[in-house]
């Protein structure tokens, strides 16, 4: 995408600047979005983004400007830019030398997704969606898009790192509202990976339209759920969101770092119950939230989290390892060259258990099974979270009983973390697109089902 | 630099279109330049500077539109651009007619830009950053440091330019200052946040703004919970902005349309109470959803969707006007200018009242005054107006604030919340990111749900 020479020049170029660190992060993508709406193609969207962002680091602050002209008279402007918040254009004549870095292929790609035509996409969209309408005469609305990327990254940077990668994803997601004229409800299905067009041959759009309005017409029937503590038993897959959202965030660099992550200081102390243990992967091969190659050119890794219950470690981008006096774990991430990369997840999930998910069941009288989440929030510096259930029943003697609708499960992340007592031999993985200060990517949540022994459940009082 | 580019793309696609029997297209750009600053203990901690450019192509072929961009102005792209957004447009099979826009007479033409903001030096706003996070820690010792010192500041323009003739184009820029103190009582901890923004430097209050988001961070610092049970409320106007841009969909024509909001066929019906008014104003000087056109290029007007709890119109575009059979509102609106056009407020805004807080909170008597509502991406349902959210809140008792409560939750329906307004205040607050809206604190009738950890 850019020499190597070139690149060598405007890294020289930037650390003349004073600056201990240079890095030039640029990437070409190619998007295609397909939407569908009352059964008919309603748009249609393809685009070309390029761009480049070049991040100087001076002790432990950095200086980060980008534009879109990634040719060489392009990038010497962005140059003098950070020159300039640096330290001013210095003497150059120091000599850069980068190394071609190979990065393994983990998410291969046999059918480039940005080559299939705007017709197939949208016709195999349209399976999904028919077959969500024609579900129940309750399905009022579907909407679905189907939408493919294909991007190569190129990180060069002063450690000598001169590295490329390519990400495609594919995605395709169906929302069904049911109604009855004066309430809606709605369900959704929304799965992808990090690979080619293939992806789609192992992914039934029918079923998946189906389940959606499955859980919006399951939903339009549904009582209020009750308000109040009580034992919740939470499903695979998207129900890692509230490992995500609760504890995740606090274990990145950037919430560490700075004192501002209720974790801080805890490394190897127990901060979650023994049957816990969570792992950051990047790794994994042909999945949603895998890198091969980091956002500031280091090997994606698998990091282990918490181990039993006990804190090991943090997920940590390089600016993060400086203010930590850490290793980086390869951690950077950014949603594209518009943002300075900073720590964040991949794939990052609670590892299966030993109990066995009737038991789990059996051992609740009385509580809310949270079948399927919605999304959530966490401040991050009090760890209180806020998450929806997008499908959840009530559980009683046991056994899950009638669904309820409206619920929120509500709490502070250190404190769920303990009460997390129960979990299942079953992990499931899910995807989401996860929001924070270097844009939104994609990453996996996951978890087995698992129970929490106390929480609050925000619902209706009333109920 | 960036406009030459762009014109000089515009007039090669006008030309490969003409060649193309004249098929009709939209030019739709954007750049600009960006500038933010952060400040952590009296250092940058941060510093971004950026350009950018994005072209937005539409072209309507056998009366179907099909969208490509481009982040390039440079011309040898032109022609794939184009074969793209044609290729996109043959697969569109929605019946509905679109429009590329002939454009209006006459254009409103509201200040969205001060001169004087251009020559602001980007040490000045150093400064400005470093100056409001000492007034943050200044002011009270439980605040032990922040989380950040920023300043803000963007010059944009945006252009449409079509086979119809319609040529407009427009700047906006505005800078804003921020930041976000973190207070420690005990070993409780606890952020706040507050804002100043405007068009020129001059307009920027920071000790202020500084000196809120400390009190905020303080107050609701330690807090407990409280009892749980069904409260008459008050939702101050900061939270009341938060809640309504989450809902201000359900009064696009394209959500109805849709079914995808329960205001079908319910214009001149009264949906809300009496005290409540809420109109669309774009065309104010110096606010921040300002514009003098719509992303189709319609002149830009005050619409009023609300009008003493009768819904007197819906927002509409082009398409979902013709579709209903009056005129757009001007509400077409791209989320970004490589989306697809679709329908938004510019701004929001809900009519103050007469009432103080404080005549708010006496009329309430005994209840809560709900100050903050987290996790509104994901607890609140668009499509269902349901919402359930975590809140922090300030008690009141005998008619005056009593202690800051956190861990609570409220939860209701928009459409209810809307019929059952009591009365809304006189303290206006703006919120200038994102979705543009102005609310006042409202008093509710009926008491809310809130689900609560107990003392």
């Amino acid at each position: 995408m850019i020499d190597k020479r070139i690149c060598e020049k405007i890294i020289a170029r930037v650390l003349a600047s004073g600056a201990d660190y240079a890095e030039i992060y640029a990437e070409d993508k190619r998007s295609d979005t397909v939407s569908v709406i009352s059964g008919n193609v309603e748009n249609a969207l393809t685009a070309r983004n390029i761009g480049a962002g070049i991040r100087a680091i001076k002790g432990t602050n950095s200086v980060y400007a980008y534009g879109n002209d990634i040719s060489e008279k392009g990038l010497s402007a962005v140059a003098d830019k950070v020159c300039d918040a640096v330290g001013g254009i210095g003497k150059s004549g120091l000599d850069i030398v980068l190394t071609p870095t190979v990065f393994p292929v983990i998410c291969p790609v046999q059918v480039p997704p940005c080559d299939v035509s705007a017709k197939r996409r949208a016709e195999y969209l349209k399976l999904g969606c028919d077959a969500a309408k024609s579900y129940s005469d309750e399905i009022k609305q579907v909407t679905g898009s189907l939408a493919v990327s294909d991007k190569n990254v190129l990180v060069a940077n002063s450690d000598g790192v001169y590295g490329e990668d390519r990400r495609a994803y594919v995605r395709i997601a169906i929302s069904a509202i049911a109604s009855n004229g004066r309430e809606n409800q709605n369900g959704r299905f929304s799965p992808g990976t990090c690979g080619g067009f293939e992806y789609f041959d192992t992914i039934d759009p029918v079923e998946g339209g189906r389940f959606a309005a499955r859980q919006a017409v399951t939903m339009l029937h549904a009582g209020k759920c009750p308000a109040g503590k009580m034992s919740v038993i939470m499903g695979g897959g998207f129900g890692g969101v509230i490992f995500h959202e609760a504890c995740g965030h606090s274990l990145e660099a950037t919430s560490v770092a700075k004192g501002n992550s209720v974790f801080c200081g805890k490394m190897g102390e127990k901060i979650a119950n023994e049957k816990v243990t969570a792992y950051d992967d990047g790794t994994m091969t042909g999945q949603w939230g895998s890198i091969a190659m980091s956002d500031e050119g280091e090997k994606s890794t698998k990091i282990l989290l918490i181990e039993n219950g006990i804190l090991k470690n943090y997920m940590i981008d390089k600016l993060g390892s400086i203010r930590m006096g850490m290793p980086s774990t390869g951690s950077g991430r950014r949603q594209d060259y518009s943002y300075a990369p900073t720590s964040r997840m991949t794939n990052t999930y609670i590892a299966a258990g030993a109990d066995k998910e009737e038991d789990i069941f059996a051992s609740v009288d009385n509580g809310l099974y949270a079948a399927h989440m919605g999304g959530g929030s966490v401040n991050p510096v009090t760890g209180e979270f806020n998450f929806s259930v997008q499908e959840g029943y009530l559980i009683k003697n046991g056994k899950i009983a009638e669904p309820v609708r409206g619920a929120t499960l509500i709490g502070k992340g250190a404190e769920v973390l303990m009460n997390i007592d129960m979990v299942s031999d079953n992990m499931t993985l899910a995807q989401g697109m996860c929001g924070s200060s270097s844009g939104s990517i994609p990453t996996n949540v996951g978890q087995p089902t698992i129970r929490i022994s106390n929480i609050l459940v925000g619902g209706d009082v009333n109920a | 630099m960036l406009k030459n580019g762009i014109i000089a793309f515009a007039k090669e696609i006008d030309r490969i279109s003409a060649e193309k029997q004249g098929l009709e297209y939209e030019i739709y750009a954007t750049w600009g330049d960006s500038f933010q600053v952060k400040v952590i203990s009296g250092e940058i901690d941060n510093y971004s500077v950026h350009d950018f450019i994005g072209i937005s192509l539409r072209v309507k072929t056998d009366g179907k539109m099909g969208y490509a961009s481009t982040t390039s102005y440079d011309v040898g792209g032109a022609e794939e651009l184009i074969e793209k957004a044609i290729e996109n447009a043959r697969v569109i099979e929605s019946p509905d007619e679109q429009f590329i826009y002939h454009g209006d007479k006459e254009y409103p033409t509201p200040k969205t830009v001060d001169s004087s903001l251009a020559s602001v030096s980007a040490s000045e706003k150093i400064e400005l950053a470093k100056q409001m996070e000492k007034y943050a820690l200044e002011y009270d010792e439980k605040i032990i440091r922040t989380m950040g010192s920023y300043v803000i500041s963007q010059n944009s323009s945006r252009m449409i330019k079509n086979s119809s003739g319609l040529d407009v184009s427009e700047d906006f820029g505005f800078i804003a200052a921020y930041v976000i103190p973190i207070a420690k009582i005990g070993d409780d901890m606890n952020s706040g946040f507050a804002y100043t923004a405007g068009f020129n430097i001059d307009s920027l209050d920071i000790k202020s703004a500084a000196e809120e988001s400390a009190n905020e961070a303080i107050r609701f610092c330690g807090a407990g919970s409280c009892e749980g049970g069904s409260l008459k409320t008050i939702i101050e106007a900061r939270a009341v902005c938060d809640l309504l841009s989450t809902f201000s969909g359900i009064f696009s024509s394209e959500c109805t349309q849709k079914g995808l909001s329960l205001l079908v066929n319910k214009e001149g019906e009264k949906i809300a109470s009496e005290c409540v008014t809420i109109t669309d104003e774009p065309t104010a000087d110096f606010s921040f959803g300002s514009r003098g056109f719509d992303d189709e290029g319609v002149a830009s007007r005050k619409i009023t969707v609300i009008e003493n709890g009768v819904l007197k119109s819906l927002l509409y575009n082009l398409k979902t006007a013709n579709k209903a059979g009056c005129e757009s509102t001007a509400s077409a609106s791209k989320a970004s200018y490589s989306s697809a056009v679709a329908i938004s407020f510019s701004n929001f805004c809900l009519k103050a009242g007469t009432l103080t807080r404080d005549e708010l909170m006496e009329k309430a008597e005994n209840g809560i005054m709900l100050t903050s509502l987290e996790g509104l991406h994901a607890g609140a349902n668009a499509a269902t107006g349901d919402f359930s959210l975590s809140a922090q809140g300030i008690l009141i008792k005998n008619g005056k604030p009593d202690r800051a409560v956190t861990g609570i939750t409220v939860s209701g329906n928009v459409y209810d919340l809307l019929k059952n307004i009591e009365a809304v205040g006189c303290d206006v607050y703006a919120n200038p990111f994102g979705d543009v809206i102005s609310c006042p604190s409202i008093l509710l009738s009926e008491p809310m749900p809130i689900a609560a950890e107990g003392e």
